[in-house]
């Protein structure tokens, strides 16, 4: 199981958030303040794709809501390590990478080629 | 420019509505967009054809004839527009956040007056920002108010509008220090308006300066604009979301000439294709900005909803709420325009910048009008109340 591809990527990047934020609790530190908030919008965007391809079921509408999640989770798990000194541990394979999620979602909408078809 | 629109406008009826025009419009503004900004023409005719479309009437509450449309819709309406020429999108930004400065604080009659106004096709403009005062926040214009008028002094800059509007709300501060807006007249003796704006972005927006010298308005004119912010009302989550619109027009603009470009491209070398389309690298650079656009409309979305929510209940949470999700709004879609503009390139090799395309035009324009309030403030805005559960401040930029 890939820790970036898999369904609860999203609901990861919002665990390390908020174990992070009770580490940290409160802070004056305007650059630490401003991560929690750029932490904050990718997790929010992750969520908002994954709405929108809940109900809007375009081809690859479902892989663009999992890059989002995937990137949440890669600022999540950087985040974390700097703010906290500590990295919990994600699922270690590289089954389903994430790198190919780009590819699908850009085929599809400059080639117009549909995931899973022939190219 | 006349005090009076030449022709009475259309009344939009509904948000589906709303968004027909907007697209049919859109598709007409983007033929000439790239003439437009390489001569510095101002779209005097296409403004007229904007306005007396209905849209800039479409916030109008029903109780006054207008559609009275979710901010969904608005800020829908605004990305469109501006995807095809981000200048006339950039526009009515200021007449869209003066009509929600009449409802939140105009008199009953004000309403009536001004929004009857709106409905028949009159554009407001803007005389709010000044270059030399100590902060955006802060006005070295003064009005003072006498028993039977106000009259205004001040020198205001970044004036988007104002050399097309019928009515220029012109802001400035009493004895007191509470910001007031007079509604001036656009003939009226005393106001100038200067075609001075010279931005290598948004060229065309006539964003230039104003001089209001001993203007004089009825007091049936002036509106106590301090009031919005006094008290928590969605005034700053609508001026903000419309910024957002905008600069995600402009994402979703430059994307699709990136893919136009990228599909006409020559196959680098050490791909071994016939096409440039083909390239692994081009296609997954299109997968990341296709997520990118589509995330930033997605965000753009739940910021109407939120907008809605806090017109309809406005108190501490409902705004404080607005604010933060504009916000995320308004870092997505600055972050997505640049992104996109200078990507575009990128995927269309050398032959993309030769300036027959004119394409640098969308860069310079996200560039500039990402500047409105900076972006760097926003993730501060949403990780202050993440991390230390403190609301955004309420003002016009929040």
């Amino acid at each position: 199981m890939n820790a970036l591809t898999q369904p609860t990527a999203l609901d990861q990047a919002r665990q390390l958030l908020e174990s992070t934020r009770r580490v940290v609790q409160k802070s004056d530190d305007p650059y630490v303040i401003s991560r929690f908030g750029d932490w904050q919008i990718r997790v929010e965007v992750a969520a908002a794709l994954l709405e929108y391809a809940q109900t809007h079921a375009t081809p690859v509408a479902f892989t663009e809501a999992q890059i989002a999640a995937a990137e949440a989770l890669l600022f999540a798990s950087a985040a974390e390590f700097e703010l906290t000194g500590q990295r919990t541990a994600l699922a270690p394979t590289l089954e389903d990478p994430l790198r190919w999620k780009y590819q699908i979602v850009g085929n599809y909408h400059l080639n117009g080629v549909a995931p899973g078809s022939a190219v | 420019m006349s005090a009076h629109p030449q022709h009475p406008a259309h009344i939009i009826r509904s948000d589906a509505e709303a968004i027909e025009v907007a697209t049919r419009l859109a598709a007409r503004f983007a033929v000439d967009a790239s003439v437009r900004d390489r001569e510095r023409r101002l779209p005097v005719a296409e403004l007229d054809e904007f306005s007396a479309s209905g849209l800039w009437g479409i916030t109008i509450p029903k109780a006054y004839g207008g559609a009275e449309v979710s901010y969904v819709t608005v800020a829908e309406v605004i990305k469109l527009i501006a995807a095809a020429d981000p200048s006339l999108g950039q526009i009515p930004q200021n007449h869209l956040g003066v009509v929600d400065i009449l409802l939140q604080t105009g008199s009953e009659e004000q309403k009536r007056h001004y929004f009857g106004k709106v409905l028949a096709g009159y554009r407001f403009g803007n005389a709010f920002s000044e270059a030399k005062s100590k902060n955006a926040g802060t006005f070295d214009t003064q009005i003072r108010v006498h028993a039977d008028h106000a009259q205004i002094n001040g020198e205001k800059f970044y004036c988007t509008g104002a050399l097309f509007a019928h009515i220029v709300p012109a802001v400035g501060t009493n004895e007191q220090g509470n910001a007031f807006i007079a509604l001036v007249e656009r003939d009226a003796p005393g106001l100038t308006v200067i075609d001075s704006w010279d931005g290598f972005g948004q060229r065309t927006t006539a964003s230039g300066g104003v001089t209001l010298d001993g203007v004089k308005v009825p007091l049936s004119a002036v509106i106590p604009a301090h009031l919005a912010f006094d008290q928590p009302t969605a005034d700053g989550p609508i001026s903000q979301i419309i910024q957002a619109a905008i600069d995600t027009g402009i994402a979703v603009g430059a994307l699709e000439q990136a893919k136009i470009f990228a599909r006409q491209a020559r196959p680098w070398i050490d791909s071994q294709q016939d096409h440039g389309w083909q390239d692994p690298f081009t296609i997954a650079a299109i997968g990341d900005l296709e997520w990118r656009v589509h995330g930033t409309e997605a965000i753009l979305a739940k910021a109407g909803k939120a907008v809605d929510q806090a017109l309809a209940e406005p108190n501490e949470d409902t705004v404080a709420n607005a604010s933060l999700i504009v916000a995320q709004a308004k870092v997505l879609s600055a972050e997505t325009a640049l992104l996109a503009s200078s990507k575009l390139f990128e995927l269309g090799g050398t032959r993309s910048v030769t300036g027959k395309h004119n394409l640098d035009r969308f860069w310079r324009n996200a560039r500039t009008h990402t500047l409105h309030d900076p972006a760097r403030w926003k993730y501060h805005l949403i990780g202050n109340f993440v991390l230390n559960g403190v609301k955004p401040a309420r003002h016009a930029w929040n």
